[in-house]
């Protein structure tokens, strides 16, 4: 069958990816591809003139768990990610994975993949960025660390240089006296209204110690006020009513873009979330 | 290109355009039909296959990416005891899937039976909900589920 003229280059080592990648600098760096299939027009995937296929490199399918850190290698599918267990991932995060898609969608998506899409923000991008993990960048001869929160510039465009390929996600493990994820629709789907929630804090003897509060509708800009946040350290729980409402009313503000179910969804998350929080 | 993979436990060397759907490929050019092209956004299940040991959409698999994989169709799974495990599980829970989600379903059940002897209430909801075909209910399909695990359980226990 004659094909495209897509070349394909599977390199079995990280050494071969990056060289590759210096090459063909526009080629398409396909890990798990299930963006890039979901969105085409027609039986045929939308392919550039060179891919470049990490199916091969087993470098980027590690994962390393120490006291401090949790490290997956970008190119590991979503559902051996779950396959570590609740115990060994943080719980809001798994909770996201969770939602990326049914089980014949998790065995092909990678962590990597959800990250890197330009122009669109998706499911675990606002959890990874409340966690505050990283990602390694690398390309021959140098390699860098970049927060996830930073890796969409406001444009839309990826932060990423030319050749340089996602090589693994660095995510803090931190105790946490909650965590919570919701997702409403689908960041696939624009027209489901999508709204992603993740909450995070820590409690103690009735009093916030820490608190962080991020939503996303799938767009570069996430809806997340540090302010806000830290003005709620310190409160003693449950929170007054003008607390959850001075803050509610900041929520209300944040973000362009958003249509009114969607920042309505948000805004109960939050007073949800608050109204939620435990003492302990 | 040319590809060389493992179908059904037997090894085929095709020439594929990169770009095509691994789904289209088996239908059209290798005439397995049991894989079902549905929503081709990779949620409904109709077109699963067993892709490297992994239930997977064959919806979201571009033709390139089976180079060098091991890929199972229903095809490949019926002549098996595991399918007849499965079967005989759905018949005695009254919950036969048609035949447009059988595929789907059967593979789903395989890989999920595969990993988890005794499915938990999570993996087996996971597993069910990967399959949209409404053509029975949940409650049989987790029910011919727990008898499949049951008589594939007592047939290894036989050394079958």
């Amino acid at each position: 069958m004659a094909d495209r003229g897509t070349a394909v280059y599977f390199p079995d080592t990280l050494g071969e990816l990056l060289l590759l990648a210096r090459r063909e600098p526009d080629a398409l760096i396909y890990s798990g591809g299930t963006f890039i299939l979901n969105q085409r027009v027609g039986r045929f995937a939308d392919l550039p003139p060179a891919v470049i296929s990490l199916q091969d490199v087993e470098e980027l399918k590690r994962v390393s768990r120490s006291e401090r850190y949790l490290e997956i290698g970008a190119a590991l599918p979503i559902r051996d990610i779950l396959a570590l267990g609740r115990s060994n991932v943080p719980e809001c995060l798994y909770s996201a994975l969770r939602m990326i898609g049914p089980s014949a969608v998790a065995s092909l998506a990678t962590l990597g993949g959800n990250i890197a899409v330009p122009g669109r923000v998706l499911t675990s991008v606002p959890v990874l960025s409340l966690l505050d993990a990283r990602v390694e960048l690398r390309r021959q001869g140098a390699s860098r660390w970049l927060a996830v929160s930073r890796v969409h510039r406001p444009n839309g465009n990826l932060e990423l240089a030319e050749s340089e390929v996602i090589t693994r996600v660095r995510i803090p493990l931190q105790p946490w006296s909650i965590e919570v994820f919701r997702r409403f629709g689908s960041e696939l789907a624009p027209e489901s209204e999508p709204l992603s929630f993740c909450g995070l804090a820590r409690t103690s003897n009735r009093i916030i110690e820490e608190i962080r509060i991020i939503g996303s509708a799938g767009l570069p800009a996430p809806l997340r006020d540090r302010d806000v946040e830290s003005e709620l350290v310190g409160r003693r729980i449950p929170l007054a009513e003008r607390d959850i409402s001075t803050a509610v009313e900041v929520y209300q503000t944040l973000g362009t873009g958003l249509t009114p179910i969607q920042r309505d969804r948000f805004v109960r998350l939050v007073q949800w979330f608050l109204l939620n929080l435990p003492a302990s | 290109m040319n590809i060389i993979f493992t179908l059904n436990h037997e090894p085929i060397e095709i020439d594929v355009d990169p770009a095509e759907l691994l789904v289209d490929l088996l239908r059209l050019r290798l005439g397995l039909r049991g894989a079902r092209p549905g929503c081709l956004r990779g949620q409904c299940g109709s077109c699963s296959v067993l892709f490297n040991g992994a239930l997977a959409a064959g919806c979201l698999i571009p033709a390139f990416r089976a180079y060098g994989a091991t890929i199972l169709t229903i095809e490949g799974l019926m002549d098996t005891p595991d399918y007849q495990d499965i079967e005989k599980g759905f018949i005695r829970a009254n919950a036969r899937p048609c035949r447009f989600c059988a595929a789907g379903k059967y593979l789903s059940v395989h890989a999920l039976l595969e990993s988890h002897a005794d499915p938990t209430d999570e993996s087996l909801q996971d597993t069910l909900s990967g399959v949209w075909c409404r053509c029975t209910t949940h409650q049989r399909l987790a029910r011919g589920v727990r008898y499949a695990a049951d008589f594939r359980r007592r047939r290894v226990q036989r050394g079958r």
